[in-house]
């Protein structure tokens, strides 16, 4: 009996010992410890040999906001971090061109498509008569096994880009009338394309479009009687030639990029590069705050973050306009949507200056026409709203809705600003008589939703990834055709506006593209084919310290990372 | 014996549960709305495209020929692919499996390390201010949502006070990890004798498990009392005192023995509140775990991923109970099987 006691107290006093010893220990070890060097320990790879570490190694950490699950640059609907990452290890034939900010020094801006500087290609020549474009592959640069790049990688990779139905290709091929490549010499082929256009060349701009993959190993390793492109190996593979290649590659948890010493620019500053996944926008914050991160990535902050980061001496917020936008879509066939007084009233109601401060903190501005302020030909001189509740009432009343309707708004979960704008949207237009049910749906059936054509109003986030106007219009205020789904679910038809985006699209005379443009904006606002609602700045938040950060026409954080700078 | 064939046949049951369960989940996946083949081709519309996309992910055939295919894959353990990721599941599993394990079996520790002192205290020392606390904190647990107590503790514990490491996962981004035996990072590094992992992994996983176990400590504490207090108004424990047998004796030889059944049931469910609470907690801490994994795939439709998810968790809980109705003959010789 005595023994027993003396085992279960004994049992019981070891149990919490240890439970106490280990919980002090773990916290004692991790205030003793020193703060995370920049100096890396050793890292384990999945997919190279683990490397060893300088001790004057730079080290970027970078929070993203979803896992980076698939390094495919051809692959249909990446998440942005996985997009981020392609870039980090994959190079393009041309670059569009950087120019420093005038607010800061630090920060760069490369908006714009047109302006071109050469990069994998050393130069391109374009013909006469815009059917075919030549590109001369710049000798001596390398794939991260070594293997140098050559024109039969590029006419591979385009082969794969084209051929791979359930990819990204088949939309931009068809988008620009791609006929397809050859081969001039090892280092020298051509694109060919089936009219003469502005779009070949900006679309070629796009890192989808132009990056180069080499085929020998992918060949190698990727390519089965089953899988002739290698769909399954390149997603968690590196067939790149990137100022970084793949360190560690763990999808769920981060991605590990280390420099590439014979990138043919010369090796990155920074030696070694960290996506973090990072699920919570707080978390996201207060690890900048702290210094554990070094940059949260361009679309993984949220509005109500950006004035705690712009004050925090700590931190700096790169910022610029940019053309994002937040389209608010009302469905033309389902009533009252299809009355254009109802959407003027409804616009009229909107409280933008509350939503810019209380929903957007200032880190969006109005938008004041379909096309978004920064893509040229924009204009917002026929911009008549304001916020103005007696006109709206007043023009509803010209309707058979003067009492009011119920109409149902949908966004997407987890989405906090569009819930905060309808939670507004609601409660002003509710002065007016108009009763809002706010429905959220996670993505899948938000997608699904969206793609069938039947919600009355939603929100699409939309960056036009090249920033020229009509592709922007064919997107946002051309009625519906097989290549977009937005103007899908809104059902706007005006015969004059498709007729000007159709003629004009592919018109290489600016200025008959500029009068037609106008016309366009003239038109739409005027009609409000969608509610013009805001446009988002590009921000990348981050420490002090780190420089040289570029603002993409894409927001891609992967791309230009060979530029960043960290002191 | 007769415990081995209960046991056994408890086990025999186990995959019939489990089909049933897959078809109620496979039925159901495939009603909800949600199209993973839209999700996977993002904003390109175009229907062609759209059709190669659900032909490679198998979604073009009728739901009967998927369910057929599904289960002859399963039979040979391929539990499908995972859409949004492009890897088999049962990869995605194995791989995050073991994050998830760790945190749920630190989680339940502390949760029966501080549940069951605080419920054996509050039971002795009924009606004081210990009891009244002991309580309170058991309610606290319960009514704050884990969401909300897991970012409360990285913003006390970490951004204000920098006493644990941020949510950056299960071990500082710079450290390697210890080398792979189980994929426990704790019970790894210590086999290896890797102390920077250790310690760097126990200070990572301590605000994580503290937030998830607030959950399940409540019953404890709740159960433990109440079987308590029903034992120690018994006849033999009255007649213990009064014969003078010391209080700690009566307490851990005569009380808790006899109030462990009850509690035993509590920790049986309590598994159960942990596979809900794993999902939420795991996002908060950026834990690259199952349940992180199960709700980005819930929220894309990926019906193979929320499958293998529904079926790992259900099978969970039933060995778990089993192992607990087991235990039951074994701290209580008056039961019997068979």
């Amino acid at each position: 009996m005595t023994e027993e006691k003396i085992s279960r107290r004994r049992y019981l006093k070891y149990a919490a010992g240890i439970a106490v010893t280990a919980a002090v220990a773990g916290a004692a070890g991790y205030i003793a410890k020193p703060a995370p060097p920049t100096t890396p320990g050793p890292t384990v790879s999945t997919t190279t040999p683990a490397t060893t570490a300088s001790l004057a190694e730079k080290v970027l950490i970078v929070a993203v906001e979803t896992d980076m699950s698939n390094l495919d640059p051809h692959n249909s609907a990446p998440s942005r971090p996985s997009q981020a990452a392609f870039a980090m290890i994959n190079d393009t034939l041309i670059e569009v061109h950087r120019e420093r900010s005038k607010e800061n020094p630090d920060f760069w801006l490369g908006h714009n498509v047109d302006l071109q500087d050469p990069a994998l290609a050393e130069r391109v020549e374009w013909a006469e008569d815009g059917l075919s474009a030549t590109y001369y592959i710049r000798k001596g640069v390398k794939f991260h096994d070594g293997r140098e790049v050559t024109a039969d990688d590029m006419i591979w990779t385009y082969e794969r880009f084209a051929g791979w139905k359930a990819g990204y290709g088949p939309m931009y091929t068809s988008a620009v009338g791609y006929l397809g490549t050859e081969k001039v010499d090892d280092y020298t082929f051509r694109i060919k394309f089936k009219a003469k256009s502005p779009m070949p060349r900006k679309w070629l701009a796009l890192k989808e479009f132009s990056t180069v993959l080499n085929s020998r190993l992918v060949k190698e390793k990727g390519v089965t009687a089953d899988d002739p492109f290698a769909t399954t190996w390149l997603r968690s593979n590196d067939a790149g030639c990137g100022p970084y290649y793949i360190e560690l590659f763990a999808p769920s948890s981060e991605v590990h990029f280390r420099a590439f010493k014979d990138y043919w620019r010369g090796k990155p500053p920074v030696d070694k590069v960290i996506f973090k996944f990072v699920p919570e926008a707080a978390d996201r914050v207060m690890l900048l705050r702290a210094g554990e991160i070094d940059m949260i990535s361009p679309w993984a902050w949220t509005p109500r973050d950006i004035p705690t980061l712009r004050t925090d001496p700590n931190t700096v917020v790169y910022e610029t306009a940019h053309f994002g936008i937040l389209q608010f879509i009302p469905n033309h066939t389902i009533e009252p949507f299809g009355e254009k007084l109802v959407r003027k009233a409804l616009q009229y109601a909107i409280p933008m200056d509350t939503i810019l401060s209380n929903v957007m903190y200032g880190t969006a501005v109005a938008m004041k026409s379909p096309l978004p302020a920064g893509i040229p030909t924009y204009t917002d001189e026929f911009y008549q709203y304001k916020y103005d509740l007696d006109t709206a009432k007043q023009l509803l009343s010209q309707t058979k809705y003067a009492n009011g309707f119920t109409t149902d708004l949908y966004h997407q979960v987890g989405q906090v600003d569009q819930q905060q704008i309808a939670e507004w949207l609601a409660s002003e237009w509710g002065k007016i008589g108009v009763t809002v049910n706010i429905k959220s749906l996670p993505a899948a059936a938000y997608t699904e939703l969206e793609k069938s054509g039947d919600m009355p109003l939603h929100y699409h986030v939309f960056t036009p990834f090249i920033p020229d106007p009509y592709y922007t219009f064919k997107w946002t205020v051309h009625s519906p055709d097989t290549h977009t789904s937005w103007p899908l679910s809104q059902h706007y038809k005006n015969e004059r506006v498709d007729s000007l985006i159709d003629q004009y699209f592919d018109s290489t005379d600016e200025q008959k593209r500029l009068e037609a443009s106008k016309e366009i904006q003239s038109i739409t606002v005027d009609e409000l084919p969608q509610f013009l609602l805001t446009q988002r700045k590009s921000i990348v938040p981050a420490r002090k310290g780190i420089r040289n950060v570029t603002s993409w026409y894409d927001q891609c954080i992967g791309r230009g990372m060979n530029y960043i700078t960290k002191d | 014996m007769a415990l081995a064939t209960y046991v056994a046949k408890r086990l025999a049951l186990i995959p019939l549960i489990l089909f049933g369960v897959l078809i109620i989940m496979f039925v159901i996946t495939r009603m909800l709305p949600g199209d993973p083949a839209a999700v996977r081709a993002g904003g390109i519309p175009d229907p062609e495209i759209l059709i190669a996309i659900r032909k490679e992910m198998g979604l073009d055939q009728p739901v009967y020929v998927q369910f057929v295919i599904y289960l002859k894959e399963l039979a040979s353990g391929n539990l499908g692919t995972a859409f949004m990721t492009g890897r088999p599941v049962a990869e995605e599993l194995l791989f995050r499996l073991p994050a998830t394990i760790e945190l749920g079996l630190v989680s339940e520790f502390i949760a029966l390390i501080i549940g069951f002192p605080l419920g054996i205290i509050s039971a002795i020392k009924r009606d004081t201010i210990w009891d009244h606390l002991s309580r309170l904190f058991g309610v606290l647990g319960v009514s704050i949502p884990n969401y909300y107590l897991g970012l409360l503790g990285i913003y006390i514990l970490f951004f204000q006070l920098r006493l644990l490491p941020g949510p950056m996962g299960r071990i500082a981004i710079l450290i390697e990890p210890p080398s792979h035996i189980t994929g426990l990072y704790l019970v790894d590094s210590v086999l290896t004798l890797d102390w920077d992992a250790l310690w760097s992994s126990l200070a990572h996983i301590a605000l994580p498990a503290m937030a998830l176990s607030f959950f399940t400590m409540a019953p404890v504490i709740r159960i433990t009392r109440s079987s308590m207090l029903e034992v120690v108004s018994t006849d033999y424990v009255r007649t213990a005192k009064a014969a003078g047998i010391p209080e700690r004796q009566i307490i851990f030889q005569d009380i808790l023995k006899n109030a462990m059944i009850p509690l035993l049931t509590v920790i049986s469910f309590s598994v159960g509140n942990l596979i809900g609470g794993v999902v939420v907690i795991e996002q908060v801490f950026g834990w690259p775990g199952v349940g992180l994994f199960a709700l980005s795939s819930f929220q894309a439709n990926d019906h193979n991923p929320i499958q293998a998810f529904v079926l790992l968790s259900v099978a969970a809980f039933l060995i778990v109970n089993l192992v607990t109705d087991a235990l039951y003959g074994l701290v209580d010789p008056r039961i019997r099987y068979g």
